[in-house]
């Protein structure tokens, strides 16, 4: 209980308190001057906008384009892509060599390679890097870039306490040798989960790895304080030579529109999921407005295991026939998705442009729903539509419903959070899930047709491994598994524009709608930006310069 | 008082106990797998995300995955974060001192601008200043946080240049040994003051409401026959008097603060608790969400027991625990 005069004394403090929580204001106001900018004197700075800290920064983890982005920068793998022509060009790897029956690689190690900590690099730690990949202690999300790798199945289900195909002939030299061709190995190696790292690192039970990665890539990980940034600084001894810049600090902001304000006060160097209207930014600032080609498609899936879409053709069909594709590419993206005719995006080896696919023709949908048994849509039960619950994404989905409805197809819209979504399509076990209709989208890690076609068709891959749909046609299966054992892309290509055309024109698989490009913003003073179609995360931090330090202004970090 | 402050902390356990049951009910029932999530999402090998489920003990059936979390709760530990694969509670250690530092800033210029307003409403009562307060007020608190964090940036950052956009600043001091970081005090003042507007119409509000009420008493009327000067006679009579309702405000919008921060975190780019645990939610870190929501509990029970002592010491009629 307390006293009167103890009682006395806070009352007697009430006003002070009240004073010196007026004047807090002004305490905050004197302490606002600006900030000399990070990229003051000779310093290069490059601060570039994160919506959220990456999940994984364990590269044998990394399945998301936030972890993928700062794993490329902190690791190496044997090789890499040049991110303007998707070209295999050496990284770790000085060079390598394949044997004419296209199952044994032979790589030759740079010397001077090092890791972060000082240690040099050699082939024992490629082979554990990779070995770790396939270990199924470590549950890798990315096993499947090594999955053709000799005894690599056998290893994975404990059968063998090593991985037959890897061998380390010399400190410089190693061998890899498949069970089968494969003619994109070289595309999976140079994927981020096949970065190198140093197992008195990664060996950690603790897994302080997670907090501070280290690899041998152009930048070093320093502070990271979760949800507000993360600094990466250049490695000095990276074995390509330093890069340009010193740090780039990753500013961890998840709303788009106060990014977009921090962008245009002069906070951040670098920003991607652009908030508001593009088409009024880009003629808000066309120095900094980026946009460049991805591969990447955006489709509404049908479930082909559930009726009405089970073995209904027609109906599929009807579906992509009553869709104004171009409406929604110019209204809804604003001109930034070009319509898709079929499932490979322009710019993947063996896009075929003939490929004619479904013009926006509604009578031609009524005809095929009629032939579907549902003339004028009359039996047809409402739909759901799944979506993402995001503003663009439901303003597609409602134009697709706005469509179908013209024709007679009843949808009804679900947007959803994605954990919520995730089940939806896929089930949680073997059993399809009950969205019988929803947006998705599919990106490449690599160029190679076999990113979309083999993942997205092949009924070894129905459900969550790509083939949401569950798309089965024998046929389709064996052109791409004859694809897949071609070394040369010429003899592969034909069978992968077969496959794709079945899939299109005679099976409907389905609803297709649109190619994406890849928008962001850079400041002007940012050189040395090399866009690449496999996505943002792909291009190099290490090859940018600031040519001149951006002048101090209200908020620079 | 020490007796009745160990009762209210000992009446503390059950009550936790009802949250935490709560919260695991709704976590539990919450739609999606979070080791599908944890496997890559869209793409995730089955033999992976069996496996994930099978290390976290999510195939468990419901009544171990239960007892397992209350007997963590039991030994004080919240779990680990699906996500970050570290202990909830450094999820929380690290998130919690930024919502509670924005959440004090913003209940101290909430109190001090509420009570001062409130304070000119009553002395201009069924005036126009009082009118022009009343209107104020109501926009106040009817503005969502998003939208005037939003106008906010606008004006004094985008527009004046005065202060920083967002963000919690990167110098901020650390308090020894705790390894908690205060924000710089210039990132402070934009998502303090956007919180602080929401409560300030409230308090403002029940600040002139019951100064009115205690106006009217005899004992004022009698202060101020003896000819006490007007400011004496708000400040030291009347405010003195008319203090319970606006703490008993006061405290219940400072612990509402503390969870209802996160539009204002997520405008603002604050690393705070509220915006974990919405992200959680969003990735299915079951554990953060439960950690999270479990401490905001907690510290919304403290915070109005912290109101209850503050009765004895504004007001000495008041006595704890007695009817």
């Amino acid at each position: 209980m307390a006293t009167r005069e103890q009682a006395k004394t806070f009352r007697a403090g009430i006003p002070v308190l009240l004073l010196g929580t007026a004047l807090l204001p002004l305490l905050h106001l004197a302490g606002c001057a600006p900030l000399a900018p990070p990229g003051s004197k000779a310093e290069q700075v490059l601060r570039v906008r994160m919506r959220e800290d990456p999940p994984d920064t364990d590269p044998a983890q990394s399945a998301d384009t936030l972890s993928d982005r700062l794993n490329l920068e902190v690791h190496d793998g044997l090789v890499d892509f040049e991110p303007e022509t998707l070209e295999i060009v050496p990284a770790v790897a000085a060079a390598w060599a394949l044997t004419t029956d296209g199952l044994e690689y032979t790589f030759q190690l740079r010397p001077g390679v090092r890791f972060h900590n000082g240690r040099a690099l050699t082939s024992d730690d490629v082979l554990y890097s990779f070995t770790r990949i396939l270990d199924p202690r470590v549950n890798s999300k990315r096993r499947e870039i090594l999955a053709e790798v000799k005894g690599a199945e056998e290893f994975s289900a404990g059968k063998s306490p090593r991985v037959e195909g890897f061998e380390a002939v010399d400190p410089l030299t190693l061998r890899i040798t498949l069970a089968k061709p494969l003619p994109y190995f070289l595309q999976l190696l140079a994927t981020p989960a096949a970065a190198i790292v140093p197992k008195e690192i990664y060996d950690d039970p603790r897994k302080g790895y997670l907090a501070h990665p280290v690899g041998c890539g152009p930048f070093q990980v320093g502070r990271w304080v979760r949800s507000s940034f993360l600094e990466l600084s250049a490695f000095d001894g990276y074995y390509r030579g330093r890069p340009k810049l010193d740090r780039v600090l990753i500013r961890f902001i998840e709303n788009p529109a106060s990014a977009m304000e921090e962008y245009k006060a002069g906070g951040l160097e670098w920003m991607d999921e652009l908030a508001g209207s593009e088409t009024q930014i880009a003629r808000d600032l066309p120095g900094d407005y980026r946009k460049g080609p991805y591969l990447a498609t955006h489709y509404y899936g049908l479930n082909l295991a559930r009726k009405p879409f089970q073995g209904n053709v027609d109906l599929r069909k009807a579906f992509n026939y009553a869709v104004d594709r171009k409406a929604i590419c110019d209204q809804v993206f604003e001109g930034n998705h070009t319509v898709s005719h079929g499932i490979l995006p322009p710019g993947t080896q063996g896009f075929n442009p003939d490929l004619r696919g479904y013009d926006y023709d509604p009578e031609k949908a009524r005809q095929h729903l009629a032939k579907a048994g549902y003339p004028g849509g009359k039996g047809l039960p409402s739909i759901d539509l799944w979506v993402n619950n995001n503003q663009k994404l439901v303003q597609a989905a409602q134009k697709v419903q706005a469509d179908l409805k013209a024709v007679g197809i009843p949808v009804r819209i679900q947007a959803v959070d994605f954990a919520n979504f995730l089940q939806a399509v896929l089930g949680t076990g073997e059993a399809p899930g009950e969205a019988l209709l929803y947006k998705f989208g599919w990106q490449a890690d690599y160029p190679d047709p076999a990113a979309f076609l083999y993942w997205l068709l092949h009924s070894r891959n129905a459900g969550p491994a790509g083939n949401m749909s569950r798309y089965s046609n024998g046929k389709v299966d064996e052109l791409l598994d004859r694809a897949q054992n071609l070394v040369r892309i010429e003899d592969r290509i034909p069978l992968y524009r077969e496959a794709e055309r079945i899939a299109v024109e005679e099976d409907a698989v389905w609803l297709f709608v649109s190619n994406m490009t890849e928008r962001f913003l850079v400041k002007p003073y940012v050189k040395g930006v090399v866009l690449s179609s496999l996505g943002m995360s792909r291009i190099p931090f290490d090859r940018m310069w600031i040519e001149k330090p951006p002048a101090a202004g209200p908020e620079k970090r | 008082m020490i007796p009745y402050v160990l009762r209210r902390l000992l009446g503390l356990v059950p009550v936790l106990w009802a949250v935490a049951t709560l919260i695991w009910i709704c976590v539990f029932l919450l739609p999606g797998d979070p080791a599908r999530l944890l496997a890559g999402g869209q793409r995730s090998d089955p033999q992976v995300v069996a496996r994930i489920r099978a290390d976290w003990g999510l195939d468990d059936p419901a009544p171990v995955q239960y007892l397992r979390y209350l007997s963590g709760l039991a030994r004080g530990d919240l779990g680990t974060s699906y996500l970050q694969r570290r202990s909830v509670a450094r999820v929380i250690g690290e998130a919690f001192p930024p919502t509670a530092v924005l959440a004090v800033s913003a209940i101290l210029l909430a109190s001090a601008g509420g009570i001062a307003l409130g304070i000119l409403s009553a002395a201009y009562v069924r005036r126009w200043l009082d009118d022009l307060l009343a209107f104020l007020s109501l926009i106040c608190v009817s503005l969502p946080a998003f939208w005037l964090g939003l106008m906010l940036i606008l004006l004094f950052a985008s527009s004046l240049g005065w202060l920083p956009v967002l963000g919690y600043g990167m110098d901020g001091f650390r308090i020894p040994g705790t390894g908690i970081r205060l924000p710089e005090l210039r990132h402070l003042v934009l998502p303090a003051a956007t919180l602080s507007l929401i409560s300030l119409g409230a308090i403002a509000r029940i600040t002139r409401a019951s100064l009115l009420d205690v106006l009217q008493q005899d004992f004022i009327r009698s202060s101020a026959a003896q000819g006490t000067a007007p400011a004496a006679l708000y400040l030291r009579h009347a405010l003195k008097n008319a203090l319970i309702p606006v703490i008993t405000v006061i405290g219940i919008d400072f612990a509402g603060l503390l969870g209802g921060a996160v539009a204002t975190e997520f405008v603002f780019a604050w690393p705070g608790l509220g915006k974990a645990i919405v992200r959680g939610i969003a990735d299915r870190d079951l554990p953060v969400v439960e950690g999270g929501v479990l401490c905001l509990c907690l510290a919304f029970v403290l915070v109005n027991l912290a109101v209850d002592l503050c009765y004895v010491l504004v007001d000495p009629r008041v006595r704890l625990g007695k009817t």
